[in-house]
């Protein structure tokens, strides 16, 4: 648990520990936002230059469960099973329970009426850089901190820190229910976090 | 898992040991893999996650070795002792799988690897792993949707055969059932000596009349606490039938005693049947449960089987049928017939 968070800082790090590469997930957290139908333009033509995965807050009940699909993103990655074209999509496409990417984006991903939107971004550690899939190096020399700032400018609202409880304050727990298949006897015995977690981790199995 | 076959274990344990030295002349020319323990090694494809971790544990043990000859700092410490953590820990060894203890994502967890079997076909044994693998995984999230307390699956990898569990924190019934037999029989002794050494302090017929119920509390804090293991498992073993699961492997090592909430835990699908669930399977099932708990700890698990036997009856909708068959399994054991 080195969860890096400082007063000064609204976005949070992760590490994501199991891969060769020192793989880390940062999250960003913004609200009234103004332009979602422009952002989410820019993403699907690649005109923004930095590769992001922006997610719906509303169906993203903790950051755990960003953690998860990161680390089967990246896993799918190395053993070069991706089923979507980029990392940051498989994310998304990573936090469905189901196997259909046109679902996973509509109810997952942040769409062009959201006003919320959450942004998961994985940096390589090692290398100082995004992982960019394109090969595009032209932004291989900005700093972390750049390329906050260029999402910061990108996005038109107000950016909250990334804690547990601003994500779970956005969270609609009953489409997460829903989405998830997640019924009163499972939430008798665990936590709905827990129950999301099994259903992500699990999928392929099922 | 908990088959103890300790002669099993230790030719497995001795082909892993030539399979490791065979390895590594092997990979000596891959650089990545040449650093793997050998206390840890694993068999199998060279890609695969676990062995990722591996990697990655190895690593940063070899940088910790450097650290600590250097300085010793409170923050290394701290460091180190994290470090420490996300490395693997083997728990256990059965004969299909290997559990290992680490952390992932930030959370206490569990990982069983089912290991590679050589004196199989790669073909069938690589079909069998897979789907004895994913049947475990299926019977533990149908647990789980039931309203059974079990381990919550975090990843499932299929390349290593491993599945990620969440770590529940807490002894087995078994060391439970066992430290309570114990505790009853101290207590039991000291409650006699108590009444041999301590005078009373007002010899009257009211406290002679006293002393021996004022020992039962405690035998009945014992008692009180079987019952409500059993309770609790005849809860867990009736949703299991009724939902259709069999576990098939229900002992007392497999049920785990939360050490915070002293809830019970089910563990080890891995001989569990969820599709068609038959009179015999249940019968069965409740058989080895019987045999684990009387055998083994016999005035406690003879309580907590009652109790158990009780709660399943009320709650479990085939008990009426499934229990004739028990007792049919329980006249003639537990294999149908005895040939071979």
């Amino acid at each position: 648990m080195t969860e890096t968070t400082t007063t000064t800082h609204k976005h949070q790090t992760f590490p994501v520990d199991g891969f060769e590469n020192d793989f880390t997930l940062e999250l960003m957290l913004f609200e009234q936002v103004t332009n979602a139908k422009e952002i989410s333009d820019s993403i699907k033509s690649g005109s923004f230059d930095v590769e992001v995965a922006l997610m719906n807050p509303k169906t993203i009940f903790t950051e755990n469960i960003v953690r998860l699909a990161t680390f089967k993103a990246i896993a799918s990655m190395e053993t070069k099973c991706m089923v979507t074209r980029t990392l940051h999509s498989e994310i998304i496409f990573n936090a469905s329970p189901k196997t259909n990417i046109n679902e996973a984006f509509r109810r997952f991903g942040a769409g062009p009426d959201s006003t919320a939107i959450l942004v998961a971004r994985v940096c390589d550690k090692k290398k100082e850089q995004i992982v960019v899939d394109t090969g595009n190096s032209s932004n291989s020399s900005n700093s972390e901190e750049h390329i906050r700032e260029k999402v910061r400018k990108w996005i038109d609202g107000k950016e909250i820190a990334a804690t547990r409880e601003n994500l779970q304050r956005f969270a609609d727990t009953n489409a997460i229910k829903k989405y998830y298949k997640i019924d009163a006897a499972e939430l008798k015995i665990a936590s709905l976090e827990d129950g999301v977690l099994m259903r992500i981790g699990a999928r392929e199995v099922i | 898992m908990d088959i103890d076959d300790k002669e099993e274990e230790e030719e497995e344990q001795r082909e892993e040991k030539e399979e490791t030295t065979t390895r590594k002349t092997k990979t000596k020319t891959k650089t990545r893999t040449t650093t793997i323990d050998d206390a840890v090694e694993v068999d199998q494809d060279d890609e695969h996650l676990l062995q990722r971790i591996l990697h990655y544990n190895n690593n940063n043990n070899n940088n910790n070795n450097n650290n600590n000859n250097n300085n010793n700092d409170g923050n290394d410490e701290n460091r180190r002792r994290e470090e420490q953590e996300k490395r693997l820990h083997l728990l256990s060894q059965g004969a299909e799988a290997r559990v290992f203890s680490t952390t992932f994502l930030g959370k206490p967890c569990v990982v069983k690897q089912r290991f590679r079997k050589k004196y199989r076909h790669p073909v069938l044994d690589q079909k069998l792993t897979r789907s004895r693998l994913f049947a475990e995984c299926r019977s533990l999230m149908k647990a789980r949707i039931l309203g059974v307390q079990a381990p919550t699956v975090l990843f499932v990898d299929k390349r290593s055969s491993s599945i990620f569990m969440e770590r529940v924190e807490g002894k087995s019934l078994k060391e439970v059932l066992k430290s309570i037999a114990a505790e009853e029989d101290e207590e039991g002794e000291e409650k006699k000596e108590e009444e041999k050494t301590t005078p009373p302090r007002n010899a009257t017929a009211e406290d002679a009349t006293a002393a021996p119920s004022s020992s039962s509390p405690l035998s009945s804090s014992a008692h009180r606490r079987a019952v409500k293991y059993g309770r609790e498992i005849g809860l867990i073993v009736s949703k299991l039938h009724d939902g259709n699961i069999t576990h098939g492997d229900l002992t007392t090592s497999n049920f785990l005693v939360h050490a915070q909430t002293d809830s019970i835990y089910v563990i080890d699908f891995g001989l569990s049947k969820t599709q068609i669930v038959g009179e015999e399977d249940i019968g069965v099932d409740l058989y080895v449960l019987e045999r684990s708990l009387v055998s083994a700890h016999s005035r406690e698990g003879a309580r907590v089987w009652q109790e158990c036997l009780r709660t399943w009856k009320e709650t479990c909708g085939k008990s009426k049928e499934a229990f004739k068959r028990y007792e049919e399994v329980r006249a003639r054991g537990r294999k149908r017939s005895m040939v071979g």
